[in-house]
């Protein structure tokens, strides 16, 4: 699992690539820590993603907590079905913005 | 409690510190052992060594100095007839003289000192000398008023002498400044009277060739007089006697050692100088020169190269020693580490065990839980993936209702732990006072957003049957649809709700169905459909439908030792990645 951050057209994108399992989950916690402090809107890139547990959804919880109070969107791209089938399932779908 | 402060575990460090400086002790003590037996042996064989040497070399300058006096005296003494019938006449005197020196190349001249007025027309003092100046031979009569022999005692001890003597070494006054010995002998007139003495000069240079003097051996030669004719300062020559050499070492030995120079033994002795050791051997020389030699090793030299094995053996070992030292420390410095650290883990690991009991305390265990009631029978299983899991259950029957949750807290360990008891706490609150699944889900969810400050959440699903018409009505927060296993598999239809503790307020959905009788209602957390294999593989929902598909509605017990067994083989070779809960219910309605 990595996890990579770029700016692209003034947001932060992040990169998840590989499987954002419990166990994957601490390093990913550290390595999004730019994206909790970001004075831009966030893109999460999840093309590559290939699976999250629910421990991969708390990161994305943290990471829209921490926008909300600024104002900021957290958008989410490129997700396969098993992801999204997730997301629907947990109501996340709700909480998040898709972008195609 | 803090482990560093324990007494006991200071005792144990002090103990272990002890220990090793004793294990350092106790190999340095061996060490220094080891070094002073080798010092031993290795000083005594040097020893040994120095003495062999030294009779050896004593050995081989007593052959040179013999080799020269006998060829001296021999050549000479061939001569002795020649020499009686010459002096006849003083003035035949002087071609024998030239002979003696052609034949014999060790003596620089050659004399005859006659009597006082034995030739009467040459005075009192006639002494023909034959002398060596450069490739020729000189002649020339040196006695004299002023160099008058006849009182010499060389003269008189030699003419009182019936045989060829050696004189004291003296320094050559005539020309060469060198030291020379003279070898005499009386001659006889025809009618056997003693009328002169004859004497051979030879030099005593090359002895300081021979007695050559090295840093490691210091050597001397003694006249019979005790005068050194060979030492280590040249320009002591022949002005020094061994009574005032020897008399500077602060040895009683030195009486002993002069008596046995002056009287021609041989001896060995060691004395001290300034501080200094040195080994002393003495033997006389042969012939009848009367000299004897002395050989001199200083300890300092002779024990130079042991001294520097000696401290490179020590230094050596001090590097070993501080090298051992350093391993030891590092060694019981991680060891000490090692045990605090196992020390820590074992009391986290024993609090663990008590906070798994109080949850496991927290679940429904008793099965089946309402014996008396034939509407339901429940099974539930928990096992956590750590000690502590993030799951839950939980079931209670009022007023003909069946009330039932299932949970599963996102991550593990602790901190879910806490959330999972929090969370079952909640729920057999709210669900006392309100029986909608949807409204025991908003008030949960409020509490609980409210608090959540690690943005841990629960995903969860509240089922309500009743127990008389099997009506069924839920409500889920994100949480993965039950399987109704009845004469066919469906999964439960579920509405979109994000899970609890994210956001308060949300509005969470009720949804109803119905429950025919001898259906079981499977409940499940995502430790089912996410168990890995060794390859990494998710178990997934496919295989658990197929799975369940199989058993049909045997009874709860049944239904989860089955898949508990299935799940754990395809777990086989590794660890449980995540809890693993189950929750069956089969309702059997009244007839």
């Amino acid at each position: 699992m990595t996890t990579t951050i770029k700016e692209q057209n003034g947001e932060l994108v992040a990169f998840f690539e590989g499987s954002l399992d419990t166990a994957a989950s601490l390093q990913t916690e550290k390595d999004i820590q730019p994206l909790l402090t970001a004075d831009k809107n966030i893109l999460l890139n999840c093309e590559k993603l290939e699976y999250i547990s629910s421990s991969g959804l708390r990161i994305f919880l943290q990471i829209l907590k921490a926008a909300k109070p600024r104002g900021l969107h957290v958008f989410v791209t490129g997700m396969n079905k098993d992801i999204l089938k997730v997301f629907s399932l947990t109501g996340f779908n709700n909480l998040l913005e898709f972008r195609d | 409690m803090k482990i560093k402060d324990n007494p006991i575990n200071r005792t144990w460090r002090k103990m272990q510190a002890i220990g090793g400086v004793l294990v350092l002790v106790t190999v340095a003590v061996l060490l220094q052992v080891c070094s002073a037996v080798q010092y031993y042996f290795s000083r005594d064989g040097i020893r040994n060594e120095v003495r062999q040497r030294a009779v050896s070399e004593m050995k081989v300058k007593n052959l040179e100095i013999l080799q020269m006096v006998t060829r001296v005296e021999t050549s000479v003494a061939n001569m002795q007839w020649e020499l009686e019938q010459s002096i006849s006449h003083p003035d035949s005197v002087y071609p024998v003289l030239r002979r003696i020196m052609a034949t014999s190349p060790d003596l620089v001249g050659c004399a005859i000192a006659f009597q006082s007025e034995y030739y009467p027309d040459k005075g009192q003092w006639y002494e023909p000398y034959v002398f060596r100046s450069g490739d020729s031979l000189v002649d020339k009569q040196i006695g004299s008023a002023t160099h008058n022999y006849l009182e010499m005692p060389w003269y008189t001890d030699g003419f009182a002498s019936d045989q060829g003597l050696w004189t004291e070494p003296y320094i050559d006054s005539s020309g060469s400044e060198g030291i020379v010995c003279t070898y005499t002998f009386p001659l006889r007139d025809t009618s056997g009277h003693k009328v002169a003495l004859f004497g051979a000069d030879v030099t005593l240079d090359w002895l300081s060739d021979l007695f050559e003097q090295k840093k490691e051996v210091i050597t001397y030669l003694f006249s019979h007089a005790g005068r050194m004719i060979v030492c280590p300062d040249s320009s002591m020559a022949m002005r020094f006697t061994l009574d005032e050499t020897t008399k500077s070492f602060n040895d009683s030995t030195s009486m002993r050692i002069n008596r046995d120079i002056l009287e021609g033994r041989q001896g060995y002795a060691e004395v001290q100088y300034h501080g200094e050791k040195y080994q002393l051997f003495y033997s006389p020389v042969g012939g009848n020169t009367g000299w004897s030699m002395c050989l001199v090793f200083p300890d300092k030299e002779i024990y130079r190269g042991l001294h520097h094995v000696s401290r490179m053996l020590m230094f050596t070992m001090l590097i070993g020693l501080l090298f051992l030292g350093f391993i030891m420390w590092r060694t019981l410095r991680g060891m000490r580490k090692l045990s605090e650290v196992s020390a820590e883990k074992e009391r986290i690991g024993s609090e663990l065990k008590i906070a798994r009991n109080i949850q496991m305390g927290m679940l429904p265990k008793t099965f089946p839980p309402y014996p008396d009631c034939d509407e339901v029978t429940i099974y539930g299983s928990l096992v956590p993936a750590k000690e502590v899991g993030g799951d839950l259950y939980d079931f209670n029957v009022h007023d003909g209702r069946l009330l039932f949750c299932v949970g599963d807290v996102s991550g593990k360990g602790v901190p879910a732990s806490l959330m999972m008891a929090v969370t079952r706490s909640l729920f057999r609150t709210v669900s006392y006072q309100i029986d909608k699944p949807d409204e025991i889900m908003r008030r949960m969810n409020d509490a609980m957003s409210e608090m959540n400050e690690n943005s841990l959440f629960v995903t969860f699903f509240i089922g309500s049957l009743d127990l008389k018409t099997g009506d069924f009505s839920y409500s889920n927060a994100g949480h993965c649809p039950p399987v109704l296993i009845g004469s066919k598999l469906s999964v439960l239809e579920m509405d979109a709700n994000i899970p609890l503790g994210i956001m308060s307020g949300w509005d969470y959905t009720r949804q109803e169905t119905h429950v025919d009788s001898d259906t079981i209602i499977f409940n499940y957390t995502d430790g089912l459909t996410e168990a890995q294999n060794s390859d990494h593989g998710q178990y997934g929902e496919e295989r658990m439908l197929a799975e369940l598909g199989k058993v049909g509605s045997s009874t709860p017990l049944a239904i989860i030792s089955h898949m508990s067994e299935v799940i754990h083989q395809f777990e086989a070779g590794t660890e449980q990645s995540d809890d693993l809960t189950m929750l069956a219910i089969k309702f059997n309605k009244h007839q």
